[in-house]
């Protein structure tokens, strides 16, 4: 083991890699996949419980979180070596590092969350709306563990140099691309394609992505960081959206509007990846530009470019040539009514007034400008986290 | 005297009660019939709240009943054309002739319960 790899409190031996990045990715995957899952349940088979196959997927990863970090801080507060404990924060009297503390949280409001939401039910009936206080305790948990996760990776990232390094920066981006997806599924009801050619649905890709995307890019210093993150998103929406149909499932709930014959997928990946890729092109020359034009030109290029490739595609993604398998426009949840747009192809007009469009599209501008901004403080925060 | 009359189907219609749609604490259906030969009673408990999960309780005046399948369905509408799988209704462990199970109702509207033995 390398000298400075050694710091490292617990590593698979002769990698570097300690086994709690690894863990998290396996826990990323396996929430972002239970969370993809339900979602389908819900637009396919409508009934669950907490038993159900992508409930447990989410659960095992919010439990692999909770006791893998809760492992980890107890090894290091008592019986840490001095390096160990030297690479660790301190947090009501434990020490650990603090990526695991936060996914030791996230784990925690996770697990929480289901008898939380076990007793809503019981308290208030079945849900309406997908926000609600329990369902916003789970969504807290996931994104705690997925910072948590890509926090542990980054703090070994800038500990260490050469091929550790590069290895650990993949990892870290790869568990960033779930961070995306995680900020991009809970904005799947503003980015449904009827919306596509609406204000808002611009308004709310802006809010936030960007955040994570400059953070993410600027603490792993990689040169195609935000292609590789969009890159992890598109990958796991075109898997999930290829797979899930291969399953026959039909509905247990009505009314029944659709013929479902198998699990419904979820729309086709937003196209991120382009302006992402167009953004890492031409890093080189606005890299040393002052941090608010940076964040002028970063935001704004971003949608610029989003809408310009974003609105034609979803001209496509409208017409006879999308409606096949590939670009999954012909399957719908079963209580999709025959009349709703959705199933018909057609555009919503969200905005009803030329006014109130171009109102939401000036607001996902400065979204995507305020958002590159606060990304490059957390990002030049996060590249100097060691502990 | 056509004034009276006037004046009179005022009156009357002022004192016709307004059609008001409400539909607070409906009471428990109860139901006594055939599917085939079998003669079943049907009780079924609507849920206090829409979205929510009905009760209902199947007893069957035969004792050869092997199995008994329960499906909510909209009575009118697109959603009455197309059915969600049927569950099957629990057998109760203390009354070889008794059935339960939970019907869930998801949106407002008329429903009906189709019962398969």
């Amino acid at each position: 083991m390398s000298e400075t790899s050694s710091d490292s409190i617990t590593q698979v031996r002769g990698q570097g890699i300690p086994w709690l990045v690894w863990a998290n990715v396996v826990i990323s995957v396996s929430i972002a996949t239970g969370l993809y899952w339900d979602i389908s349940w819900h637009e396919t088979i409508g009934r669950d419980s907490f038993w159900t196959p992508a409930h447990l997927l989410i659960q095992f990863g919010a439990l692999l979180a909770a006791l893998g970090s809760a492992w980890v801080i107890m090894q290091t507060s008592f019986s840490g070596s001095p390096a160990a404990r030297q690479n660790s924060v301190r947090v009501l009297g434990l020490r650990g590092p603090l990526g695991a503390f936060i996914a030791a949280w996230g784990g925690g409001a996770m697990l929480t969350s289901a008898p939380f939401d076990n007793w809503w039910h019981e308290a208030y009936g079945l849900d309406v709306k997908i926000i609600s206080p329990p369902h916003i305790l789970l969504a807290l948990g996931m994104a705690g563990i997925m910072w948590g996760g890509a926090i542990l990776a980054v703090a070994e990232l800038n500990r260490t140099e050469g091929a550790l390094r590069r290895k650990l920066d993949r990892i870290f981006l790869f568990i960033g691309g779930f961070i995306i997806l995680q900020g991009m599924t809970l904005k799947l009801e503003y980015t449904n394609r009827v919306l596509l050619h609406s204000g808002i649905s611009y308004l709310w890709i802006s809010a936030g992505t960007l955040l994570f995307l400059e953070a993410l890019s600027r603490s792993s210093g990689n040169r195609w960081a935000r292609t590789i993150v969009t890159g992890v998103y598109s990958i796991f929406v075109l898997i999930m959206m290829w797979v899930l149909p291969l399953f026959p499932a039909q509905p247990k709930l009505g009314p029944v509007y659709q013929n479902i014959t198998h699990m419904v997928p979820l729309p086709f990946p937003i196209l991120l990846i382009v302006p992402a890729f167009v953004l890492d092109l031409m890093w080189p020359i606005f890299k040393d530009a002052p941090k608010w034009q940076q964040a002028l030109f970063g935001g704004v290029a971003f949608l610029a470019i989003l809408i310009a490739v974003e609105w034609p595609f979803a001209t496509f993604l409208m017409s006879p040539a999308s409606r096949n398998a590939f670009f999954a426009t012909v399957d719908f949840p079963y209580f999709a009514l025959p009349t709703s747009p959705t199933v018909r192809h057609i555009f919503v007009q969200w905005e009803t007034t030329s006014g109130a469009f171009w109102r939401d599209m000036g607001l996902g501008f400065l979204a995507s400008v305020v958002s590159t901004r606060i990304g490059i403080v957390f990002g030049e925060w996060m590249s100097r986290v060691k502990r | 005297m056509v004034k009276f009359m006037r004046k009179f189907l005022l009156v009357i219609f002022l004192l016709l009660p307004l059609a008001l749609p409400a539909h607070v604490g409906n009471p428990d259906v109860y139901y006594d019939g055939y599917a085939g030969p079998y003669h079943l009673l049907v009780t079924l408990r609507p849920p206090l709240v829409v979205p929510g999960v009905a009760q209902i309780e199947i007893r069957s005046a035969a004792n050869d009943v092997d199995e008994i399948k329960i499906l909510p369905l909209r009575v009118i509408g697109p959603g009455a054309k197309m059915a969600p799988l049927p569950d099957t209704a629990q057998h109760s462990a203390t009354d070889p002739q008794l059935y339960t199970g939970s019907l869930w109702i998801m949106v407002r509207g008329s429903w009906k319960v189709q019962i398969q033995v």
